[in-house]
């Protein structure tokens, strides 16, 4: 019985060990914070420049009645091979956002894997099947270096690489 | 025959994963950590831990020193959990299956490991 316990507790260190390691692998990158490296497209919005995309309050109020926006109508998304770079983006809603590689291929989705119905309700199997009619879908579908994206629903999105689900990352779309 | 039905549910927690990857192969090398890539392609790597999986699974449903594949399987199991952490929503039912692997591995295991023998 004796060994059934250092069975036991081997388990509990294997387990805890990972789940340390996951978190140390995935702490949000300090870029994020303050947004430098999110790449906005001053030709589509040039007011993005004067504030990227951030994680924090993306909204300025101005006066006591107007509330406007200044979150970016684009962004840029970089894939690094193990991490997105921001993890998480803030956007205006119809904002198209590029994910680019530059280690491979990856397979940008909604979350959850491998599921893929986080964004619009429909599962991978439906929505990247061949003669797939409804909405696009959040979901790259097939492996590749670049891929862009326009969300036109308000919220929070999750996604993750296909190729690698421990890559993840946030879209937050703002009116 | 609850001997058998324990070895048949995990062996089939084994042999589904290799057999589905033959026709989805993204999903499942979706679920490999970092470190396991780039020694090997991922199609060779994904299909050579799916022949282990059937060697497991094989290996549980002859019925001979079931100790060894069932250590071997809960030991998989939890390193999967520990290394997928960040898909514990789909994969917290592996704890579950690794219990099932360790009460095997309890049941079967040798006299020298164990008072109790089966």
């Amino acid at each position: 019985m004796k060994n059934i316990w250092i069975l036991i507790v081997a388990a509990i260190v294997v387990i805890g060990g990972g789940f340390y390691w996951w978190q140390s692998s995935h702490a949000p990158s300090p870029l994020s914070d303050d947004g430098t490296s999110v790449a906005v497209d001053a030709a589509d919005d040039a007011a993005a420049n004067q504030a990227p995309a951030t994680t924090t309050e993306p909204a300025v109020s101005i006066g006591a009645d107007v509330n406007v926006s200044t979150a970016p109508a684009s962004a840029t998304v970089t894939y690094n091979g193990s991490s997105f770079s921001p993890a998480s983006v803030t956007v205006k809603v119809g904002a198209a956002v590029t994910f680019t590689s530059t280690a491979g291929n990856m397979w940008v989705a909604s979350a959850p894997h491998p599921a893929h119905t986080g964004y619009d309700g429909t599962s991978r199997a439906t929505h990247c099947a061949a003669g797939y009619t409804g909405a696009a879908p959040f979901d790259q579908c097939s492996a590749g270096t670049s891929y862009t994206f326009t969300f036109d629903k308000v919220g929070t999105w999750p996604y993750h690489n296909h190729l690698d689900s421990g890559s993840h990352g946030t879209i937050v779309v703002v009116q | 025959m609850t001997d058998w039905v324990l070895r048949t549910g995990l062996a089939f927690a084994f042999l589904y994963p290799p057999i589905n990857a033959l026709s989805d192969p993204s999903t499942w090398i979706g679920y490999f950590p970092l470190f396991m890539h780039g020694f090997v392609s991922d199609t060779v790597l994904l299909h050579s831990f799916g022949a282990v999986e059937v060697i497991i699974a094989l290996w549980l449903l002859s019925g001979w020193r079931i100790f060894w594949p069932a250590s071997l399987a809960f030991a998989m199991l939890l390193a999967i959990v520990a290394f997928d952490f960040q898909d514990f929503q789909v994969i917290f039912r592996d704890l579950s299956i690794a219990a099932l692997a360790l009460s095997l591995a309890i049941m079967h295991a040798p006299s020298r490991y164990s008072s109790s023998t089966s």
